[in-house]
């Protein structure tokens, strides 16, 4: 079932798909690079069920559209996190649910970290409400950006072109999501991000 | 602002069977020209491979695969308990002989051929008499129709003392490994399945369909940590985009999960998926090639309720 390992370690994603579009058993080696970033991207996002399933769909629909890829982009990450985000945005509506589940009760399925004492374990559940309830209410655009860059790590340009908008629209964006983030969450709207 | 990168940062990673998973499903597309034709089954045959044992239309090998652990053995205890305390704290009302439970749930529908479509949604509605012997459910046409269902066990076999964990697999047990002998696949190759997966696949359906006790659904929670190779997924989600916690269970074909509430244990939904590619035969139409990763089922219930009559509505 695994496919026959390529020579690879010297090829930036571009070469790959280039290669890909004859020979395409090469672009099975841009999953082995991403599979599990945007798992996590995704997972952080809805769950780790609906990840699995979009995991794979992000690179069916890639190695489809792989004749499409603009080879001039060395990194193919920008172009992944966009198409995963399209079929996130496909379950916007659970994904709502459970921010605005999460801001009301704090109850996180998750695992909770080792080594928490009662004390900061309720103070991280605050947050995470806290958290939610400010992700709630962002609409779905500005919350792509904003996670985009705080999860995938996307840098502006980047986002631009995961979502095929323009740079322009990603920086309003960002900034009116972190003033709104900032504003549900009560943090201190002094302190800069870089960028 | 680092508050939100650290939101929701421990999210488990991909687990190497969803990887496989994936990367196989990947593998297959590049590796097969554009898709053929694939014939959408009748939707009755789909219901009845849902609401009979899953394992009907396939060919399942002999070898008994131990699942991969996903969590330690110690969680399922955890799980199992907590779901039990809470079945028991939370009582229920008694059914009277001759009532059906109503049940309607939300689906993710049917794709094209086996397997569902995780972006479109269906409701569907089936009432199981209490007795656990019926099922029945409307047509289109809207006329009734009235069966008889699997696991064959009903809730009120299960209901006779001594209501023990181990008593209720034993008899659940004994009723699947019947049932199971009289049945062949569509192919005629006789029907062979593992004892922890009959077992599984029966707690699973009974939770899902049936009026069950209050003492009976705590006995049977408690049953889940004895069946080897039960696990827990911290992290599931069922039809309805409810977050849960579930009892999963994997052969050497599927993994198939039982989600529950993560505050308190209700029974939410089920989960079902691929894990191997596999060709199906039917004897009266073309084979259809499932790969690794296709999602059979998914399911969340909404409304669990008695009523007088199949059919009735509460």
């Amino acid at each position: 079932m695994t496919a026959q390992p390529v020579e690879t370690v010297e090829m930036d994603d571009a070469e790959l798909i280039r290669r890909s579009r004859d020979d395409p058993e090469q672009f099975a080696a841009l999953f082995d690079r991403y599979a599990h970033q945007i798992h996590h991207y995704v997972a952080r996002r809805l769950s780790t069920q609906a990840a699995d399933d979009i995991t794979a769909e992000t690179f069916l629909t890639a190695f489809r559209r792989r004749d499409s890829y603009d080879l001039a982009r060395p990194l193919a990450r920008p172009w992944l996190y966009g198409i995963a985000t399209t079929l996130v945005a496909r379950h916007r509506r659970d994904e709502e649910r459970f921010l605005r589940a999460l801001s009301r009760t704090g109850a996180d399925p998750l695992p909770e970290p080792m080594a928490d004492t009662v004390i900061s374990r309720v103070a991280a559940q605050e947050e995470e409400r806290r958290i939610a309830k400010a992700l709630a209410g962002l609409s779905r655009g500005d919350r792509d950006v904003l996670l985009l860059v705080a999860w995938g790590d996307l840098s502006y340009e980047e986002v631009a072109q995961a979502l095929d908008v323009p740079v322009g629209t990603v920086r309003s964006r960002l900034h009116r999501a972190r003033k709104k983030a900032r504003a549900a969450f009560g943090g201190d709207p002094t302190r800069e991000e870089k960028q | 602002m680092k508050e939100i990168q650290r939101f929701r940062a421990s999210v488990p990673t991909i687990t190497r069977e969803a990887e496989e998973s994936a990367r196989a499903r990947l593998l297959h597309e590049i590796h097969t020209p554009p898709a053929p034709a694939r014939r959408r089954l009748p939707r009755l045959a789909w219901r009845i491979a849902l609401a009979g044992a899953f394992s009907v239309v396939v060919g399942v090998g002999a070898v008994r695969l131990q699942a991969p652990p996903t969590t330690p053995v110690a969680s399922v205890q955890e799980l199992s308990e907590r779901a039990a305390e809470a079945a028991e704290a939370r009582g229920g009302v008694k059914p009277s002989p001759g009532q059906w439970l109503y049940v309607r749930e939300k689906l993710a529908a049917p794709g094209d051929g086996v397997g569902v479509n995780l972006d479109e949604r269906t409701t569907g509605e089936m009432w199981t008499s209490v007795d656990g012997k019926q099922i029945a459910w409307y047509q289109p046409s809207g006329e009734l129709l009235v069966q008889g269902t699997h696991p064959g066990i009903s809730a009120a076999d299960l209901a006779e003392p001594p209501i023990t964990p181990q008593e209720l697999l034993s008899r659940i047990d004994k009723v699947t490994a019947e049932s199971m002998a009289r049945q062949f696949n569509s192919d005629g190759s006789p029907h062979e399945e593992s004892r922890e997966q009959r077992l599984f696949q029966a707690i699973y359906q009974l939770m899902g369909e049936q009026a069950l006790s209050p003492e009976v659904r705590a006995a049977l929670f408690r049953a889940l940590p004895l069946i080897e190779g039960v696990a827990v997924r911290p992290d599931a989600m069922d039809a309805d985009g409810r977050q849960g916690v579930a009892f999963s269970y994997t052969n050497d074909w599927a993994r198939y999960e039982l989600i529950l509430s993560p505050d308190d244990f209700r029974y939410l939904g089920t989960y079902g998926v691929t894990v191997a590619d596999r060709t199906i035969r039917y004897t009266d139409s073309d084979p259809v090639f499932l790969p690794a990763g296709t999602p059979l089922v998914l399911s969340a219930q909404l409304k669990a309720h008695l009523v007088d009559k199949a059919g009735q509505r509460p």
